[in-house]
């Protein structure tokens, strides 16, 4: 079983790519959960996701996870909650940043770090909600090429089923944009 | 064979699988009213009669009490009527609850568990659904997204039957499984058809050719006599639910046992009890156990009323101790589950030393570690056999 952790803020939209990426997988056969928790329902609050990927049935469904992956959708939730809590040795790190600092660098060195400037991306694109650049799918396309779970190709379909028209369009786009400029650093 | 013939798979929400099953039962009223975590089954299903994909009367109510109250008097006149509360919505739709039972309606409803207030929680335990056990509903319990939609197709075909004709509950855990995504395989429209009775065939209660009053004062002892069909018709929906499941599993292919599904209980000497979504960690818990030579099962209770009573005992026989997990409590009596089934041990002459364990209230953890540590407490002799052990996430005893 693969265990993914998102994290980020209410409004962030990661309850909406963990549910996607269910999606991209269901071609493959997988079984999927993916399971929001939050405290607060507010935007701006920070919330979590756990998205579990297994070849059977998947019968956990209490949220304490030992992720193989995190992600984050904000660097400053790192000062806030305790995002590598439980993160297997030699995981994955998957953030939305505009650069890779010593900051980072020193709280991530165990593990293995895909980062990528999703603000910008959704920037350039128009993928905004309420003004504000949405993150979630730009962290999606850092995802599938640091992990390869699905092919891009698939990820794309499954988005512009998923948004018809113009947003599609959009939403296809950052996420191909993602996937190719995604950086990846091996700390561990 | 054409592509028509094969059946969808789509990833869904606990909560959008139910619309999807009230979809393909073309239910023809469905008067709503928004409550957390309920809200996105109805919105789902708004969004199929907006956009053409189902045909019905969505009615917006301006309460839970209304909504029930529409539900009922649509149902009365022969429509089939799906609405779905939670937590002080469904306190508050309460006394149209009682209404719908004592007035023989075949309503359905979809009731997502969460705990009630204050202080103000938006997370699952069972008390808010478990008020409904004395009403003469008959209460489906699911665990996963595809349970809430086979148990809401099956819920329609044992509401309506003539020898049934109660309302039909089907609950599900708050987020856990409401708000939680997973592959399910939907059955095509066809299916549904073949398997739901034609609601038209059903005779409704008010028929404006033969006028009759519906809820007027009777003499006492006919009124007794009202709820004692009630009575009859419950003890007969017992054998009859299984009859709706077993044509359900022939047709579906998935098999959850009837009135409770078992896990590796047979030959187990201590079996849990549990309900809802808390019950797949307790099998993972039992998978682990068993790894070190335990002989430990699982028993998860898909229907409450009528009460799994054979099989409960049955199963209180085979082992030598019974441990239920109780996500509610009945302040001043204990689990409420752990209570009902001591009192049919009683009943029964079964003897089995039975352990009460109430947890994951307000939506607190409920981890396979934990059932590991509650095995431990009972086989190492740390508490006595009770319906009030308190057990917090983490194995704090508070």
């Amino acid at each position: 079983m693969i265990e993914i952790r998102w994290h980020g803020r209410g409004g962030h939209g990661i309850v909406v790519a963990s549910d996607l990426l269910g999606e991209m997988l269901l071609e493959k056969k997988l079984y999927t959960l993916s399971i929001p928790v939050f405290g607060a329902e507010r935007r701006g609050a920070p919330v979590m996701v756990v998205t579990r990927i297994n070849n059977r049935p998947i019968m956990k469904r209490s949220a304490e996870s030992n992720p193989d992956i995190i992600i984050v959708t904000d660097r400053h939730l790192v000062d806030m909650v305790d995002v590598t809590n439980g993160l297997k040795k030699g995981g994955l790190v998957v953030i939305n940043t505009d650069e890779f600092d010593e900051e980072l660098s020193s709280i991530f060195k165990d593990f293995k770090v895909a980062y990528v400037n999703a603000v910008e991306i959704s920037g350039k694109w128009g993928l905004k909600l309420s003004g504000l650049p949405l993150v979630n799918i730009p962290l999606l396309g850092a995802l599938i090429k640091a992990t390869n779970l699905v092919n891009p190709d698939v990820g794309e379909r499954v988005l512009r089923k998923h948004w018809k028209g113009d947003l599609g369009e959009k939403n296809a786009s950052v996420f191909r944009e993602a996937y190719e400029v995604v950086k990846i650093v091996d700390e561990s | 064979m054409s592509m028509e013939t094969r059946r969808i798979r789509k990833v869904l929400s606990g909560n959008h699988a139910a619309s999807y099953a009230v979809k393909l039962a073309n239910v023809d009223v469905i008067p709503i009213y928004p409550i957390t975590p309920q809200t996105t089954i109805v919105e789902k299903i708004v969004d199929f009669v907006e956009n053409n994909e189902m045909k019905a009367e969505v009615i917006h109510a301006d309460s839970e009490h209304s909504a029930m109250a529409a539900a009922i008097g649509a149902s009365a006149s022969g429509a089939r009527v799906y609405t779905a509360t939670s937590s002080h919505g469904l306190l508050y739709m309460y006394e149209m609850i009682w209404w719908a039972a004592n007035a023989r309606l075949p309503i359905v409803a979809g009731f997502v568990t969460r705990s009630i207030g204050p202080p103000w929680n938006i997370w699952s335990d069972h008390n808010d659904y478990l008020t409904l056990r004395d009403s003469g509903w008959i209460m489906f319990f699911a665990s996963s997204a595809q349970e809430v939609f086979d148990m809401t197709l099956q819920a329609f075909k044992v509401a309506e039957n003539p020898r049934v004709r109660l309302p039909v509950g089907v609950a599900w855990d708050g987020f856990q499984i409401s708000h939680s995504f997973e592959p399910v395989e939907l059955l095509r429209q066809e299916e549904v058809d073949a398997f739901l009775p034609d609601p038209r065939d059903i005779k409704p209660l008010l028929n404006v050719d033969e006028p009759i009053s519906i809820g007027n004062l009777p003499i006492a002892t006919d009124n007794m006599m009202f709820r004692e069909s009630i009575w009859r018709s419950m003890e007969r929906a017992r054998d009859y639910i299984k009859d709706v499941m077993n044509e359900y599993r022939a047709l579906s292919r998935r098999n959850y046992g009837y009135l409770i599904e078992e896990y590796k209980a047979m030959d187990a000497e201590t079996i849990f009890i549990t309900m809802g979504a808390i019950s797949g960690d307790a099998k993972i818990a039992v998978d682990k156990l068993r790894e070190n030579g335990e002989r430990v099962g699982l028993a998860r209770i898909r229907v409450i009323r009528p009460m799994p009573v054979t099989d409960l005992v049955r199963l209180g026989r085979i082992a030598n101790n019974i441990v239920v997990i109780d996500r509610n409590v009945s302040m001043g009596l204990g689990g409420i589950l752990a209570r009902e089934i001591k009192s049919i041990f009683y009943d029964f002459y079964v003897e089995t030393p039975t352990y009460g364990f109430i947890t994951g209230l307000a939506g607190t953890e409920v981890s396979p570690e934990d059932y590991i540590k509650i095995y431990r407490m009972v086989l190492d002799g740390e508490v006595e056999p009770s319906t009030n052990i308190w057990y917090y996430h983490g194995g704090v005893m508070k």
